[in-house]
């Protein structure tokens, strides 16, 4: 059973780490919650008893709000002090989500429509000065005025919520999950040459698989293979953080040559009958089109993965941090 | 408003007097709450809000070198004075010395802090020989 003070530093270090950058985020928290559990064992081995939960919460009220903590490994900013400037980051973030990228996405749009010139842009830098101006002023205002105010110290440690599950264990939960549905997969896939109804359901009688299948049918077996291989890695090793995106790097290249091969045809299906011309030809069409777009998302998704591989080796690389508890 | 400029002047003085006993108390390698205690020990507190970053930022200018290592059953980051850190700290320490002589000799004749009249001007309740415990 996990003892109170140890159920709310948990819950203090996952209120510190809400606001702290990703990049850093493990080392910091590792290194916080050294320190929380020395000065526990220090004052518990002075008084000879273990703390109630309202001496570690008083501990933690004194130690200052989580998001104050965190405020102070951030850069330090001159205009906005530490306690603010964590929560002054995620406005911003939230403002360009909500505000700067649907302008972006419209803007985008026109230009591609000929509505608008490429030279209209300025506008948009104007509306991200505007709004960057105004919720910087408006923080600036709120940090001289909260100074003085009780903010920083009224505040009770044991209503901060309560731990999430550990991202190791949703880790191992959705693995469990991809390796069952990867199973079926592979036996979906290894039954359709047998039964081609599964893939184009009654079609199946009026049109069949163009020779082209055959020749990439192996790698699609192995993508399905790599998929239950990937999810039983991150079952058995979920801290590798490293290895999925890493891994799809692998994927998305083996299904970019799936592509290539059936962008250099445009006959997927065959008629099997004199009825399943006409469909045959609608089935072709709608294929080419999918087929011809599809590199675009090949090429999306090896951008963001290998982002995000590099973005995990090199934190792997970087801390050799252990566990926080 | 006495008592926030003296606040404000008091933090600017120890900001860097800090940096200083760190770096001192790092000759020896600590880990972070030990080194909080033996600042302790030598009558400096120092708050685990400034001291973590400040060790972050140490080590991010070379001053300092870290490692994760196992002590009593727990991963404790420990650190220690870098060879560029030893070098600084001669530096800074010379600098110290130097401004407390050029202090020394700018009060004199006759006037030290017990000379000065720190009743009267007890800040928060304390008084210029009696510093605050927790520093920023």
């Amino acid at each position: 059973m996990t003892r109170p003070s140890t159920d709310l530093i948990d819950r203090y270090l996952q209120a510190i780490g809400f606001w702290l950058p990703s990049s850093s985020k493990r080392d910091i928290l590792a290194e916080i919650s050294e320190d929380l559990r020395s000065q526990l064992e220090d004052r518990e081995s002075k008084l000879g008893r273990a703390l109630t939960e309202s001496e570690v919460a008083d501990m933690l009220k004194q130690r200052g709000r989580p998001v104050f903590v965190a405020g102070q490994f951030l850069p330090q900013r001159g205009l906005i002090g530490p306690a603010l400037f964590p929560i002054y980051v995620l406005v911003l973030k939230i403002a360009a989500l909500c505000y700067v990228v649907p302008w972006l996405v419209v803007w985008l749009g026109m230009l591609l429509f000929h509505r608008v010139g490429p030279g209209s842009i300025g506008t948009l830098w104007t509306v991200v000065f505007t709004q960057f101006g105004i919720i910087t002023l408006v923080f600036a205002m709120i940090d001289r005025v909260s100074v003085q105010s009780p903010y920083l110290s009224d505040w009770d440690p044991r209503k901060l919520p309560k731990v999430k599950i550990e991202a190791t264990t949703k880790r191992r939960c959705g693995a469990i999950g991809g390796i069952v549905f990867g199973i079926f997969g592979l036996l979906w896939v290894l039954a359709v040459p047998q039964f081609p109804f599964l893939i184009i359901g009654p079609a199946a009688f009026l049109v069949k698989a163009a020779p082209v299948w055959q020749s990439v049918y192996w790698a699609i077996i192995v993508l399905a293979i790599a998929s239950i291989f990937e999810q039983v890695v991150i079952l058995l090793r979920p801290q590798l953080t490293w290895f999925p995106p890493t891994f799809k790097l692998a994927t998305i290249l083996l299904t970019a040559w799936i592509v290539n091969v059936l962008r250099h045809t445009q006959i997927y299906v065959l008629p099997a009958s004199p009825q399943g011309v006409d469909v045959a030809s609608a089935v072709n069409l709608a294929l080419t089109i999918a087929i011809a777009v599809l590199p675009v998302g090949l090429v999306i998704a090896l951008a963001i993965n290998a982002w995000q591989a590099f973005r995990e080796i090199r934190k792997s690389m970087q801390h050799a941090t252990p566990h926080l508890a | 408003m006495d008592t926030e400029i003296f606040e404000n002047l008091r933090l600017e003085l120890r900001r860097g007097s800090l940096i200083l006993a760190v770096l001192a108390q790092l000759r020896t390698e600590h880990y972070g709450y030990a080194l909080r205690k033996a600042l302790e020990g030598h009558g400096l507190a120092i708050d685990e809000n400034t001291l973590y970053p400040l060790l972050r930022r140490l080590e991010t200018q070379g001053l300092l070198v870290s490692h994760w290592r196992e002590e009593d059953k727990r991963n404790k980051r420990f650190y220690r004075l870098s060879p560029q850190g030893e070098i600084v700290l001669y530096q800074l320490l010379n600098e110290h010395e130097a401004m407390n002589a050029a202090i020394d000799r700018i009060m004199a004749p006759g006037l030290s802090t017990s000379s000065v009249p720190a009743p009267d001007a007890a800040v928060d309740g304390e008084t210029l020989s009696q510093p605050k415990e927790q520093l920023q």
